[in-house]
């Protein structure tokens, strides 16, 4: 499998040449252009239980599309739905979480399963929902705004719609931004404080930041 | 005439310079900025003086072509152009006939020949229409796109997301159909697609408007009655 990046860092188009025989798992709607030679089957994403899991908590698609090289050189275009950037991860064992809306496409050896954090991940407001991906192979991500990698040793705060992706090495929880009156009237809400050794994804914006803005200025 | 597109790939902007009595059209809203000495005159459509063309665009089209045409005073000028969303700027040297998806045409030689072809057809689940211009003859043409302008040369087929479509050559033809098998055109999120075969450019947009607007309708608070 060979890939390339184009139009990046704002509107990321995520090129993909394949062997015969070769296959890739994608977030449903994610395919802009396939040649002949690649073949889209549409499948759950991973059984019932972690499919009704991932409606209820990670608010993306139910399904999944396998595309598989039939021939030599078949070619796939991807991209996220928002302006944004991808990056390619290898995973080599150690798990990695997504933020749901963050999962663009993996190999089919990496397994991508609903993970349910507990409270501490819904009261972020802009609400955490993680996706983990295990396994050997190759993960990309998908961003609204830019793509920053942050190597964490020690602790590390990252406010909660900026997350994209974390080792699954590091730790976290979810706090409030100093006292009450800063949760309240910052702007900042909650974070998630990192701890531990890994690295951490960011996003240089949050699709929640825009809403609201947006929101803001609509008629009502 | 010499087009200069600057801002490239996301905010692309094309600075048109224009000899003296030259012209260029664009879609209504694109001027940016122009010199002294240049005259605007707007016109519904690109009908080249039909009636009839000009009927089609407006009861089929659905959407309003108020086009400009910009001309020069005899020391020439520069027109500055951009198109409504973030993203790129293409020029097309165009010998011949190509498709333009509507949104996507920013400006032309008022000379090329523009038709509006509907295509009848919405794609099932995202309200997307196809709707193309046909413009043909020889001479410069802008496209834009909604991301990054991918140009592919195809030679066989190549299975495209509808809304990624921003113009294709004449020598390509296309059906309109599902991918996959029906489990897929249900639930695999792509919608119909659209199945090109021949041989010709193709060129892409790396996002598309029925994606920024799903996402805006599912996140933006209901409107109250």
């Amino acid at each position: 499998m060979n890939f390339t990046f184009k139009h990046d860092p704002s509107f990321t188009l995520l090129h993909v040449e394949m062997a015969s025989g070769e296959r890739l798992k994608a977030e449903a709607g994610a395919m802009v252009y396939m040649s002949s030679g690649m073949n889209m089957e549409t499948v759950f994403g991973g059984g019932i239980i972690q499919a009704l899991a991932r409606r209820l908590l990670g608010g993306e698609p139910l399904f999944m599309n396998i595309f598989t090289a039939s021939s030599g050189n078949a070619v796939i275009g991807l991209a996220g739905r928002l302006a944004g950037d991808i990056k390619h991860l290898k995973l080599a064992g150690r798990g990695v979480f997504v933020q749901a809306g963050s999962y663009l496409c993996s190999s089919p050896e990496v397994t991508v399963s609903p993970q349910f954090g507990g409270l501490r991940t819904l009261i972020g407001g802009e609400g955490l929902f993680l996706l983990k991906t295990a396994g050997a192979g190759d993960l990309f991500i998908s961003s609204y705004g830019a793509i920053i990698p942050v190597e964490v040793n020690g602790s590390y705060r990252v406010d909660t719609g900026h997350i994209v992706a974390f080792d699954e090495t590091l730790s976290f929880s979810i706090k409030r931004v100093g006292g009450w009156t800063s949760t309240l009237l910052s702007g900042e809400g909650f974070v998630c404080e990192f701890s531990g050794s890994g690295t951490v994804w960011i996003q240089s914006r949050v699709p929640g930041g825009f809403i609201k803005w947006l929101t803001g200025l609509l008629p009502r | 005439m010499n087009i200069d597109i600057q801002y490239k790939p996301s905010y692309a902007m094309a600075l048109v310079d224009l000899d003296g009595g030259e012209r260029i059209m664009a879609e209504g809203g694109a001027m940016v900025s122009m010199s002294p000495g240049i005259s605007i005159e707007t016109r519904r459509s690109a009908a080249t003086g039909s009636i009839l063309k000009t009927l089609k665009t407006g009861l089929l089209g659905g959407e309003s072509f108020w086009m400009n045409t910009y001309t020069a005073g005899a020391n020439g000028g520069q027109v500055a152009l951009a198109p409504t969303l973030p993203g790129d700027i293409a020029e097309v040297d165009l010998n011949g006939t190509v498709f333009v998806q509507a949104t996507s045409f920013l400006a032309g030689d008022p000379r090329l020949d523009f038709d509006t072809r509907f295509q009848g057809l919405k794609g099932f689940f995202s309200g997307e229409s196809l709707f193309f211009l046909k413009i043909s003859g020889t001479g410069p043409l802008l496209i834009a796109s909604y991301g990054g302008l991918e140009m592919m040369e195809i030679d066989g087929s190549m299975v495209v997301d509808t809304g990624h479509i921003a113009a294709f050559d004449e020598g390509l033809s296309y059906r309109i159909g599902k991918v996959g098998g029906w489990k897929s055109l249900l639930f695999g999120g792509e919608g119909l697609v659209a199945h090109f075969s021949g041989k010709g450019r193709l060129w892409l947009q790396s996002r598309t408007v029925p994606g920024l607007s799903g996402w805006l309708r599912m996140k933006l608070p209901p409107r109250q009655q």
